[in-house]
């Protein structure tokens, strides 16, 4: 039930992020990034504002803002210090409290967002000429053989191996070379059934989709892009290797995190215009 | 040789005193290098400082541009194959050389071995000033043990022991030594004087450098070549898995086989990295993997670590780093180092063959010293990913063990040759001025296994396919010639290229074991030995051979068991000398061209492990195998049916290298040793006392 609906949801998300692609295709990695980042952090404060008991927190920061006086008015008084303490640590509770209808209302949207963007952000696609693993995880009824598998031919991919069956982990692996660049449809003959899967190529800034997922809602948030198989499919997920992307600002580490930390400046720096006590 | 890291206590705040327990995979080269780094900082402060003195300001320019000099080794290359393709015109770029009088044939070392002839490069002289004498010597104090000529392991002492553990603490009040590898190339290499003098150079898979030697004012880097190890501390160990392999791993020379079992067409098997060296026993570290193949599609997927290849039978992976993980008592994290190799499918059905590489040091994570500086390696390995680090890249010996057939000997050294040429070309576009030199092993190693030239009877392979293998030689001749021409045509205008080999080639049809003449003439005792590591009487011996060209007296004061006296040396010399020199094939032929007596051919201050005589054989003769480490057969002769079926190591005279210039050479007979005191005054600077080479241009000429 939740798979279905995540998954009717990353279409709408595919449909609104399809209107970004050529924005965000145009100009560098890192310019894009700052910028959703930026209205990311200031669209979550919004919503953390609307979500949140404003007036409760308020009270709760002066209830903190008013013991950590105590605590240096009082700083001789061993006794008033130590209640002042654990008062603190019980309004900063509160302010977690607080917080947690907002994080559950943002949960969700975020997590969708997030898949988005990793889109764009997690994986590079293939140079032409580069080689890419392909794996089809297949499912089966147990002790049956899996069904016959090709890739069909196509101009986007030259075959170096494959395909190789794994029956034992119900898996069919491809080694492919890219040759076409372009975001192409792979076709995969499985038993009567025909399935695709995107394969991008070049060597310039755009999505890519490493996994086609199933019904799976772990792998519905992060491999949002393609529609998922369906559980009672013979094909599982196509899952592709690409390279990953250098982070695009700092040139290391992971792009998520510095979604966080730019989200978060934005998020500061509108803070007091917008009056969101956090 | 082992590498062993240990547990250190560094100071991290000083004020407050708080000590950090850190693991350390230090060495002497690491040591170097912090000092190294530390001195670019200064010379990066000294740059904003207008009173540098004088000296110190002419070891911190490198802006300043100097002459460029271009150096090419092709390992092996022989004049008179070269000069014979030149004849046909199938070497255009080198003839083109030889047509305005830049080329000669080159005097190679004396005995033609690879260490012993690069040294004599890198020091402008002979191996009385570097010690080098053959790749073999041996410990007179314990009789005659060999070792490795060129580096050597020196044991770590002390060690603490906790629970299964040992550890070497190098802090006090421990002050334990670490085990390290030495360079036992004596002298000093010409490069440390363009470094002193702030020339820049670079030296790509330089052999006889490891561990590579320090840059003592920051203008020198190098990646080492030959004599460079593998993880495992060999010079090259192949694994292979094969469905009639071995049960128990079996160990041969230059690998090791075991045996894989397919159940559901899949199994498990491990692959063998270095040893654990932290626990008091240590054992090596085995990784799993597993391999599942399709018998249809004649494919096998490999998943081992984090990474899953898919190979069609015939394909190579990538180079795929692997971590070897190295335990460390708790609550003291593990520490990690890192390799890297190759899988390659030789055959799924019916009988599943899957080759190894040796496991490589990671260029970009190494776990000791390969380059100088140590960051050379992680540079070039970002901009052209993983390559081969070991020194002996083509993996000969898994030819010779038959683990690999010609075509796949063939395939992998053409990797090999590609890794190359992408590597020559990456010195080629961060070359801006000074000396680069580049070295290539394909003519050497590949000639090793399928140089041919003679109508006589192969020793291991059919006449046909002898003569098919001779113009694949021929081939990697005229690739050699294409890589000289691109050179010539980027760099041809504006800079001195120089090409040469360390020696020449020749067929290697039939052995002869020094021991066993020795021992049946009567100089080695008793009359049914069998080798001198085992069953000599020392007592009665009189002289002994190690190595592929040494000859040794059994010489009283200097070996162990030494019996005879100095007195008698110089007679026993003359007589062996005379003896051999007379030796005769059973069909007439001369053996022996000359043997020559090291005290009147070495001369310098490091002969004190040099061989009483060095024999220097005919074309078509070498050294027995057997008697290279002091084993003896039944017969003196015997013909060599090994797939390493030509060498050069006979007499220097026999095998001469080749040299080319793009300016005419001057020099009638120039040698090695010649082309270091040659780089120098193309600098100009003074040829040190140490060298004895001569510049081959002119003296008086100037760049």
């Amino acid at each position: 039930m939740i798979a279905h609906l995540i998954s009717w949801l990353n279409t709408g998300m595919n449909t609104l992020f399809g209107l970004l692609r050529g924005p965000m295709a145009a100009v560098p990695a890192w310019l894009s990034l700052t910028v959703v980042s930026s209205v990311l952090g200031v669209v979550l404060l919004v919503l953390f504002k609307y979500t949140s008991n404003q007036a409760a927190i308020g009270r709760v920061r002066d209830r903190i803002k008013a013991r950590l006086l105590g605590m240096k008015l009082f700083k001789d008084n061993i006794p008033v210090v130590l209640k002042s303490q654990v008062q603190v640590f019980g309004s900063a509770a509160m302010l977690l409290v607080h917080s947690v209808p907002p994080i559950l209302v943002m949960a969700l949207p975020f997590c969708l967002v997030l898949g988005q963007l990793g889109v764009w952000y997690q994986a590079k696609p293939l140079e032409t000429g580069e080689q890419a693993l392909i794996t089809m995880q297949l499912f089966s009824p147990e002790n049956a053989s899996l069904p016959s598998v090709s890739l069909m031919p196509t101009e986007a991919v030259k075959i170096i191996a494959g395909p190789s069956r794994v029956p034992s982990r119900q898996q069919v692996y491809w080694k492919v070379r890219a040759i076409e660049p372009g975001i192409h449809q792979l076709q995969f003959q499985v038993g009567d059934l025909q399935v695709q899967k995107e394969f991008s190529v070049g060597s310039g800034f755009m999505p890519v989709s490493i996994k086609r997922p199933s019904l799976n809602i772990g792998d519905l948030i992060l491999y949002p892009a393609e529609k998922p198989f369906d559980k009672a499919s013979p094909v599982q997920s196509i899952e592709i290797g690409y390279p990953d992307r250098t982070e695009p600002i700092t040139g290391s580490g992971n792009w998520v995190i510095t979604l966080f930390i730019i989200s978060m400046l934005g998020a500061f720096a509108v803070k007091p215009f917008l009056n969101v006590k956090i | 040789m082992a590498y062993r890291w240990w547990l250190r206590i560094e100071l991290i705040d000083p004020f407050k005193k708080r000590f950090c327990v850190i693991m350390k995979k230090r060495n002497q080269t690491g040591q170097r290098h912090s000092i190294l780094k530390t001195r670019w900082v200064l010379a990066g402060i000294g740059a904003g400082i207008l009173t540098v003195p004088a000296s110190t300001a002419a070891a911190l320019k490198p802006e300043m541009e100097h002459p460029k000099v271009i150096v090419i080794g092709f390992d092996g290359m022989d004049p008179v194959l070269a000069e014979r393709m030149m004849d046909a015109g199938e070497l255009p770029a080198l003839d083109s050389l030889r047509k305005k009088n830049g080329y000669r044939r080159l005097a190679t070392s004396n005995p033609p071995q690879s260490p012993v002839a690069w040294a004599n490069f890198i020091n402008g002289a002979g191996p009385g000033t570097h010690g080098i004498f053959d790749f073999i010597h041996r410990d007179p104090k314990r009789q005659c043990a060999p070792f490795y000529s060129a580096a050597e392991t020196v044991e770590g002492e002390g060690h603490f022991d906790f629970r299964k553990h040992r550890l070497q603490l190098n802090f006090w009040p421990f002050n334990h030594a670490p085990t390290q590898t030495l360079l036992r190339r004596e002298g000093v290499p010409f490069w440390h004087y363009l470094d002193e003098a702030g020339i820049s150079s670079s030296f790509y898979d330089l052999p006889a450098n490891y561990p590579p030697s320090e840059s003592q004012h920051g203008h020198h880097c190098c990646l080492s070549g030959m004599g460079a190890p593998d993880l495992l501390g060999t010079y090259g160990t192949y694994q292979h898995y094969a469905e009639d392999g071995p049960v128990r791993t079996k160990e041969e020379p230059g690998g090791q086989r075991s045996m894989l079992f397919f159940e559901n067409e899949a199994a498990k098997a491990f692959l063998t990295g270095p040893q654990d060296s932290f626990l008091e026993t240590p054992v090596p570290i085995k990784v799993e993997f597993k391999v599942y193949r399709d018998v249809e599609s004649k494919t096998a997927v490999i998943k081992i670590q984090n990474h899953t290849i898919i190979l069609k039978e015939g394909q190579w992976s990538n180079w795929l780093p692997i971590d070897f993980r190295l335990s460390l008592p708790a609550p003291i994290p593990d520490e990690h180092i890192a390799g890297i190799c190759r899988f390659y499918l030789q055959e799924v059905s019916p009988n599943f063959r899957l080759y190894v590489t040796p496991i490589n040091i990671d260029p970009s994570d190494p776990a000791v010293p390969i380059t100088e500086p140590e960051e050379f390696s992680k540079e070039i390995s970002s901009k052209l990913g993983l390559f081969y680090t070991t020194g002996f890249q083509e993996d000969h010996k898994a030819l010779s063990n038959k683990v690999f057939k010609d075509a796949e000997y063939a395939a992998q050294a053409q990797i090999v040759l590609d890794e190359r040429i992408r590597l020559l070309n990456y010195s080629l576009d961060n070359y801006e001025d000074g000396l680069l030199f580049f070295y290539f092993s394909s003519t050497d190693l590949q000639s090793h296994m399928f140089w041919w030239d003679s109508e006589l009877d192969h020793p291991a392979r059919p006449k046909d396919e002898a003569k098919k293998y001779f113009e694949h030689i021929k081939d990697i001749y005229r690739k050699a010639d294409g890589i000289v021409g691109d050179v010539l045509e980027t760099h041809g205008d504006s800079a001195l290229v120089l090409i040469m080999s360390d020696h020449g080639f020749t067929n290697f049809k039939r052995q002869f074991n020094l021991n066993t003449w020795l021992r049946d003439n009567g100089y080695l005792e008793p009359s049914n030995a069998t080798s001198i590591m085992s069953d000599v009487d020392w007592s009665k011996s009189r002289a002994y051979g190690l190595g592929i060209n040494g000859l040794y007296l059994n010489l009283k004061g200097r070996e162990k068991f030494g019996r005879v006296k100095p007195s008698e040396k110089d007679a026993l010399l003359d007589e062996l000398v005379k003896k051999l020199e007379a030796v005769r094939d059973v069909d007439g032929q001369v053996v022996i061209k000359k043997a020559r007596r090291s005290d009147e051919t070495y001369f310098g201050p490091h002969t004190a492990l040099a061989p009483d005589l060095i024999i220097g054989y005919r074309r078509g003769y070498r050294a027995a195998w057997t008697t290279c480490l002091g084993d003896m057969d039944e017969t003196v002769f015997s013909d060599n049916d090994s797939a390493w079926s030509a060498d050069h190591c006979g007499d220097s005279t026999e095998v001469p290298g080749v040299l080319f210039s793009n300016r005419p050479i001057v020099k009638e007979n120039p040698a090695l040793i010649d082309l270091a005191p040659t780089i120098l005054s193309l600098y100009r600077l003074n040829k040190p006392t140490s060298m004895t080479g001569e510049n081959i241009f002119n003296s008086q000429e100037k760049p």
